[in-house]
């Protein structure tokens, strides 16, 4: 058994990292979007400098591990895996999510009065959809990939 | 769960051979072979091929459909 990991375990942590960073990148928009609208509090504040310091080590990670997978070697024929399929999954659900607020937004926003996001200037209403968007589609990556959590291989003992 | 059954896991026990050995040796990662084998994920084409040529057999050897399908 070597540390090394292969060209595909580079590649599954690749798209986990993604969906990792979608959660810091999302409270970033909500974030200004709340210190735009005029709630100032300290712990937006705090909350601001620990989504930047998170999204800052995701992006780290993803350096590292996007430079080793461009020094494993060339591409392999086919890149298909279980985690770039859940990837795939979790970008059609969020889009059709998404999809479903925005063509409800009235009813689900303005009708109910909630957090009146439909008062605020464009530009923050889409933070707030994208925000949406990206949180959907972490939380359904880690959803489907815990569903499929590895059993314990019986062989790994053996070998 | 797909239609799609597999017989890695026999296959694996006969070359003693753990799941991320496959992994390794065909190119993928082992929550790949893991979830195979369990018929959460069908692969593609070209993963199946490789798991049957590793193995020395045919695809069917490996892959089936279930009854009726």
């Amino acid at each position: 058994m070597n540390g090394q990991p292969n060209r595909a375990e580079l590649l599954d942590r690749i798209n986990t990292l993604m969906a990792t960073g979608a959660l810091p990148f999302a409270a970033l928009l909500v974030l200004d979007a709340l210190a735009d609208a005029g709630v100032d509090s300290t712990l937006i504040t705090v909350l601001d400098w620990a989504a930047k310091g998170a999204l800052a080590v995701v992006v780290v990670l993803l350096s590292v591990a996007v430079a080793r997978k461009a020094r494993s070697g060339k591409p392999a024929a086919d890149e298909d895996s279980y985690s770039a399929t859940t990837l795939r999954k979790a970008l059609a659900v969020s889009w059709v999510a998404t999809f479903v607020v925005l063509t409800q937004f009235d009813s689900l926003f303005d009708g109910a009065g909630i957090l009146g996001v439909a008062e605020l200037p464009l530009v923050h209403a889409g933070g707030i959809v994208t925000a949406f968007m990206l949180v959907v589609l972490s939380l359904t990556y880690f959803a489907l990939m815990m569903r499929a959590s590895d059993e314990p291989d019986p062989s790994e003992e053996a070998s | 769960m797909s239609d799609l059954h597999n017989r890695i896991r026999v296959f694996r026990a006969e070359h003693r051979m753990s799941q991320a050995d496959l992994a390794r040796a065909i190119g993928v990662s082992r929550k790949t072979i893991s979830t195979v084998e369990v018929g959460r994920f069908v692969p593609s084409t070209v993963i199946a091929l490789k798991i049957a040529r590793h193995f020395g057999v045919s695809v069917e050897d490996v892959f089936q459909l279930s009854d009726g399908q």
